[in-house]
């Protein structure tokens, strides 16, 4: 437990100047917000450098995806796969809603780069996870 | 953009991106970009050469 503390107050050494309730809810926000805006959970947390560099790695992603005209995954009721690779596009949070619900994006299967974009979308997902988990990590104090 | 080009630009990609989420002196994070990015780069390579020797498949259907 001493530990444990001990390693806290070292990563975070401004988690002694915020109160209990003010690290439970960026706990709670700096997850959710790295989730919707890729980078905002870590320029929350005061790694702004990092932030941006994540924020124009994961867009860049996405937009090379949408370039090449790659899949946008939805569940499809007679491949379980989808369900996994849906959940796996869905990480790049605001990105996939903005394309699925503001412009309607969907890919398109006969382009000549839709395997390579649907790869480039997914990852972007799946990157943009990575980085909920690592905001997560930074919050609770267990990395800097 | 070619095949080629478009592998090296995900790898590209992703060495930053690890590079920058694991290491945090500079130092470490250029090495760590290095590895992976040769890795990923060099490992197709090598794998596409194998690949080539194998008898060619049918042509793929065309959606």
């Amino acid at each position: 437990m001493n530990e444990v503390e001990g390693r806290s107050s070292e990563a975070m050494p401004t988690s002694d100047e915020s109160s209990p309730q003010e690290s439970g809810v960026l706990l709670a926000v700096a997850p959710l917000l790295a989730w919707l805006v890729p980078g905002a959970g870590h320029f929350l947390l005061g790694k702004r450098g990092r932030a941006v560099a994540f924020c124009a790695i994961v867009f860049f992603c996405a937009v090379i995806g949408c370039q090449l005209e790659g899949r946008l995954d939805t569940i499809n009721d007679n491949d379980p796969l989808s369900v996994i690779a849906t959940l796996a596009s869905l990480g790049s949070g605001a990105i996939y809603l903005a394309l699925r619900l503001v412009v309607g994006y969907e890919g398109n299967i006969v382009a000549a780069g839709f395997e390579y974009g649907t790869t480039f979308l997914r990852t972007a997902g799946i990157l943009n996870l990575l980085l909920v988990l690592d905001a997560l990590d930074i919050a609770r104090g267990r990395k800097s | 953009m070619s095949h080629f080009g478009l592998m090296a630009l995900y790898a590209l990609l992703l060495s930053v991106f690890f590079a920058l989420l694991w290491k945090r002196a500079r130092r470490e994070q250029v090495r760590l970009f290095l590895q992976l990015f040769l890795g990923m780069m060099g490992g197709a390579l090598i794998l596409a050469w194998l690949m080539y020797m194998l008898p060619a498949g049918p042509p793929a259907p065309i959606p």
